[in-house]
């Protein structure tokens, strides 16, 4: 009769790690960083795997391991820039909006939680419910991240109206 | 009309949308070394004294020798008796069992000039070990008397094979996509079992083959009679929705567990050939009552593994304490080492596997088998009938991770 705990972790690794791939990559939009996210995640899973009887939804669980290993690593960097720049107010970034490296330098530049949020509501299609769940927040305070987030982002990026919604509409389920 | 929340919802998808994509490099994420990292992590937390199970998926049996029609008319079993049975107390240690091994060797495993390999099985004679070789892909061995024997192909990634019979005939799973699927290799081909969604986890010397079906984590119990037999499911006792069967003895005994889903402890369940299942008792330890029994390994007569105590009523914190059962009256013994796996030998002795190295325990008896090499940590996969035969790997970081070295123990 095998390990019956390494092997139940292995075959939820196998089934999850692609996922886990893909939210780390869109939190950090880094490869390689993403992948040192989920090596961290996938570490603290099998050190606390004993005692996930006691989690009703394992996978919500994970994610909220790795969102938390990317607010970690974040934080670290957020008080470094900010204690290196002051409370940073940059001006309006003058290049493309809809250029990724763009966007993404722009995202760099919100507070982590802010971040995690935009991310998780618009990039992996979480709902408003799931991502208080995962930041072990309330709804209501994932709103309001959102629309701090938003308008941040927005000033950042330049983008100062609302862009029209016609050819976006069929984008959300 | 769309209200102001949608509006700016899709604004902000379009505002994200150039930073949508997937990750395009091929993955570093190396589990290996997580399993490594995260086994010391528990040691420092001190958990269980060392190393701990668990068992996510909660796991019921079914016994090979099961009479069919018990299948077949789906009876109502009766409820299991984990929460009103009598808790028998821990008895005695673990009565006089013949002196422990002597005169025992340890030696590498070949692997074709392959460093990193795994013992994954073995059979009751200890002949016959199973394995995965890490190339540039993993796939599976096949080893007969200490030499390679066969490497056999299974169809699907990140395949192994958990169990064999002292006729080399291994069971085992693989995945293909995000699912497994279950094979048997016998007679030098690989064929898949019957079902999908399948893992084959023992195989018995009669060729029954117990394992579980579903999605990961939410598996329920399933056999196969042969090799060649249509899948069957194994009924859940009334409230249970999950399990899976672990293990089968000789006799058609079947060890497993068994969980209502969600947050509930899985526990032990046994399917005593040719009669009602029914959940393990749970035991007594110094006055605690354990709120389950996680199963390692199974014979004729016992069955080892590990009670499981919630501390104080604290969240995500729990303690073990490995114990025997016997069958025959339904009660436990404890064992003078407290890690995992227990794996049972049917002369009593009972191996197992902490990280500092695999021991033999005999009555109350403690025999520290070699180690490889200097080489510190250690998993154990399998221990013969007559307990003179063990094999396992090690799991020592080196330069490049996690190295594993495949490993024979042979006693006299």
């Amino acid at each position: 009769m095998p390990e019956r705990s390494d092997r139940d972790y292995l075959a939820f690794v196998h089934a999850r790690v692609a996922e886990l791939r893909r939210t780390a990559h869109l939190l950090c939009g880094d490869p390689h960083q993403a992948d040192d996210f989920v090596q961290e995640t996938l570490t603290k899973l099998y050190a606390r795997w004993p005692r996930l009887g006691q989690v009703e939804n394992v996978d919500a669980y994970v994610h909220t391991m790795l969102v938390r290993v990317f607010l970690d690593d974040r934080r670290r960097g957020w008080w470094k820039v900010r204690l290196l720049t002051g409370p940073p107010e940059p001006p309006p970034i003058e290049r493309n909006p809809e250029d990724g490296p763009v966007v993404r330098a722009a995202l760099a530049k919100l507070p982590p939680r802010q971040q995690a949020v935009l991310v998780l509501r618009y990039l992996c299609d979480k709902p408003v419910r799931e991502v208080a769940d995962l930041l072990r927040c309330s709804e209501g305070t994932v709103k309001s991240q959102t629309a701090h987030g938003l308008t941040r982002l927005r000033a950042l990026l330049g983008v100062t109206a609302l862009p029209p919604v016609a050819a976006v509409s069929q984008e959300r389920r | 009309m769309r209200g102001g929340d949608e509006m700016t919802d899709e604004h902000a998808v379009r505002l994200l949308r150039p930073l949508r994509g997937e990750p395009e490099e091929p993955s570093r994420i190396d589990v290996p070394r997580a399993m490594t990292e995260g086994r010391k992590r528990r040691a420092l937390r001190r958990w269980s004294g060392g190393v701990a199970l668990i068992a996510l998926t909660s796991v019921t049996a079914g016994g090979g020798t099961l009479a069919m029609s018990a299948l077949r008319d789906e009876a109502p079993l009766p409820a299991p008796t984990t929460a009103v049975s009598v808790t028998p107390s821990v008895a005695a240690a673990v009565p006089a069992v013949p002196a422990g091994p002597s005169g025992c060797e340890v030696a590498r495993l070949p692997t074709d000039g392959v460093k990193k390999a795994l013992v994954t099985a073995g059979d009751p004679s200890g002949r016959y070990l199973a394995g995965r070789v890490y190339q540039s892909s993993v796939s599976t061995i096949i080893w007969k008397d200490g030499k390679i024997f066969a490497r056999p192909r299974m169809t699907g990634g990140d395949p192994s094979y958990e169990d064999i019979n002292t006729s080399g005939v291994a069971v085992g799973s693989a995945f293909i996509g995000e699912r497994q699927q279950a094979y048997v290799f016998r007679d030098g081909r690989v064929t898949a079992l019957d079902g999908q969604r399948t893992r084959a986890n023992a195989i018995n010397e009669a060729g029954v083959i117990v394992g579980a079906m579903g999605e990961v984590l939410e598996t329920v119990p399933v056999r196969w009679s042969s090799p060649g037999a249509k899948m069957e499911r194994l009924p859940l006792p009334a409230g249970y929705v999950e399990g899976q069967a672990d293990g089968i003895a000789e006799n058609g005994t079947v060890v497993g567990s068994i969980s209502k889903g969600g947050t509930d402890v899985p526990t032990a369940y046994l399917w005593p050939p040719g009669g009602a299942g029914y959940a393990m008792p749970l035991p007594t330890v110094k006055g605690v009552k354990a709120s389950g029994f996680w199963a390692e390994s199974i014979n004729d007569g016992w069955v080892a593994g590990r009670a499981v105590f919630e501390e104080d009523g604290k969240r995500g914190s729990r303690r073990f304490e490995s114990l025997r059962y016997r069958i025959a009256d339904r009660t436990y013994q404890s064992l003078p080492v407290n890690s995992y796996p227990a794996l049972l030998a049917d002369n009593g002795w009972i191996l197992m596997g902490p990280q500092a190295g695999p021991v033999v325990i005999a009555g109350s008896g403690v025999t520290e088998l070699p180690r490889y090499a200097r080489l510190k940590e250690y998993v154990i996969s399998s221990f013969s009938a007559d307990g003179r035969v063990a094999a396992g790997y090690t799991t020592d970081l080196d330069d490049e991770g996690v190295g594993n070295e495949p490993l024979l123990w042979t006693c006299r």
